[in-house]
């Protein structure tokens, strides 16, 4: 059942980026989703990461696609962690991992590049309930081609090294839900 | 174009050479070869390996498929990686391209400091030695160049040496001309007064008398040739004395036609326009006084003077109606000694122009001899007041 349902998910999603218009450039999306304690919020953030068939060949050939996400407001420490999306030539599958100083945390096995992209492309930061100022920053890794001992720049096949977004927290939570 | 490339100087063209190189060779060859090193590297992924290799995988054999998975997995990354290697070699070559372009850049930078510049130097020098100028070239550079700057220098001092020889030659020949002109010119009036003194002894030793009319033109005869010496002598005086001008405002006009007044009983003078000139009037008195009297023994009855106003100069052209000087001796009139006249010092002219050069001014000749249309016409010009 659940390989039936990614799939058709996976099968919905590739026709809706196949449809979609191919964005160039990619962008930083923030949503309000919780209060975790009255003094911590939850915002969601989501890339739009501009695919493109270059990017999918090189992940499909091993090269994990890695970007470092950081966020910091005028009210907390700058938290940062990479995320990595790799290839699993031997299971044949995809999967990303979320990695900083203190953990490495693992996701779980995607059968299709579509499925795997939308969640590697969605996260979660947490705010100090009053910062008047908040900033995502999402900055492109080089990768690098074990096989070939190479390592590729890939802000040149995304396009752009790095994409950002500074927000006023108290403007993205939803009125009734200010505390 | 080929004669414009030509007058370049050495490091233009190594510039024109470099971006020549770059745009025409370096360029076109670098997308040959890139296109060459792509295809090599397409046809070097093979598409049929994964399927292969695919072919091989067991479910039982973990160790088996995960060696083959990584040979799928190079195979791949290979193919992805293709288009980047060959832009990676497609950079270096052109930076390899630019590299070369900025060298022999630098390369003409480094001629036209070491090898231009020197040159042109060196040129400049040769230049004003051949002029007469003092300038000091300084042995600076190595190897070829410094031979050339040593070269110039010895050729400068051996340079100087000839002309202090030449000018000492010069010198001495100069005055040789001009004590066997001096001698000549001194011996003409001396010879009648010897003969004149000659016939008065005769007559006393052969016991004659002299009649007072006799005495009168003996005394004529000599006071004649004394007045030749003393006229000899003033001229030569006149020629070796540096002028020393006084200069003074005064109307040229004026001058002229006071000159003219004094001369009117022996020649007629017409004079139109004046001008406020800045000059020693009497050096300018001296300078009109000998143009009319060589006019006078050229034969002249009239003198025509017309002033006129050029810049800040007024010229003063005189012309009369004499006989003429031939053109073959109008360039031999200004060189001292020389006279085309019997009775003549050669000091004149040369000394006319001598006075009017002293004052700032300059002097011109120019005459025809035809029939209908005779006389010498000279015309100076002096500087005019500016009040």
């Amino acid at each position: 059942m659940n390989g039936v349902r990614d799939g058709l998910v996976g099968f919905f999603l590739f026709f809706a980026h196949w449809l979609s218009p191919q964005t160039e450039k990619a962008s930083i999306g923030i949503d309000f989703h919780d209060y975790r304690t009255p003094e911590v919020v939850i915002f969601k953030c989501k890339l739009d990461i501009g695919w493109n068939k270059q990017l999918e060949q090189l992940v499909d050939a091993g090269i994990p696609l890695q970007y470092r996400i950081l966020h910091f407001s005028n009210k907390s420490d700058t938290v940062y962690f990479f995320r990595t999306l790799n290839f699993d030539m031997v299971r044949y599958t995809y999967n990303f991992t979320d990695s900083n100083e203190r953990a490495i945390r693992r996701s779980k096995d995607y059968s299709l590049i579509n499925l795997a992209l939308r969640d590697y492309c969605r996260w979660e930061i947490e705010v100090p309930n009053g910062a008047s100022a908040c900033k995502v920053d999402v900055t492109i890794m080089p990768s690098k081609a074990e096989r070939l001992n190479k390592v590729v720049d890939m802000s040149r096949v995304w396009g752009q090294q790095r994409v950002s977004l500074g927000f006023d927290p108290s403007t993205v939570i939803p009125a009734q839900r200010n505390r | 174009m080929f004669n414009f490339f030509k007058n370049l100087e050495i490091e233009w063209k190594i510039i024109i050479i470099a971006i020549l190189l770059l745009v025409m060779v370096a360029i076109p060859l670098q997308n040959v070869l890139v296109n060459k090193l792509k295809n090599t590297l397409e046809l070097s992924a093979d598409s049929n390996l994964e399927p292969l290799l695919r072919s091989f995988i067991r479910v039982d054999n973990d160790s088996l498929n995960r060696k083959i998975s990584l040979s799928i997995e190079r195979n791949r990354q290979w193919q992805a990686l293709i288009p980047y290697i060959v832009e990676e070699q497609s950079f270096a070559m052109l930076l390899m391209a630019i590299g070369l372009f900025a060298l022999l850049f630098c390369f003409a930078v480094w001629s036209l400091r070491k090898l231009t510049r020197p040159l042109k130097n060196l040129a400049v020098a040769a230049d004003k030695i051949g002029n007469g100028i003092d300038v000091t070239i300084v042995n600076k550079e190595g190897g070829a160049l410094g031979k050339l700057e040593m070269s110039m220098i010895s050729m400068q001092k051996e340079l100087v040496k000839l002309r202090e020889k030449a000018h000492a030659r010069g010198m001495e020949n100069a005055w040789r001309d001009i004590a066997r002109v001096m001698a000549h010119e001194i011996k003409n009036p001396l010879t009648p007064i010897q003969l004149t003194l000659d016939r008065i002894t005769d007559r006393f030793d052969n016991g004659g008398d002299i009649t007072r009319e006799e005495i009168v033109r003996f005394v004529e005869r000599i006071s004649l040739q004394v007045g030749n010496l003393e006229r000899l002598v003033n001229d030569f005086r006149s020629f070796a004395r540096d002028a020393e001008p006084s200069f003074t405002k005064f109307e040229i006009g004026e001058l002229i036609r006071s000159i003219a007044d004094d001369m009117q009983k022996v020649v007629t003078t017409v004079c139109t326009g004046g001008a406020l000139v800045i000059a020693d009037k009497h050096l300018v008195n001296q300078v009109f006084l000998n143009i009319w009297k060589n006019s006078i023994e050229a034969g002249a009855t009239t003198m025509y003077v017309d002033v006129e106003h050029l810049d800040n100069y007024a010229v003063i052209c005189i012309r009369d109606n004499g006989c003429g000087i031939p053109q073959e001796h109008l360039e031999r009139v200004w060189i001292p000694y020389i006279t085309f006249k019997k009775g003549g010092t050669g000091l004149g002219l040369p000394v006319v122009k001598r006075l009017v050069e002293s004052m700032n001014g300059s002097i011109t000749l120019t005459s025809s001899t035809g029939s209908g249309d005779h006389g010498v016409t000279l015309c100076i010009k002096l500087l005019k007041s500016s009040m």
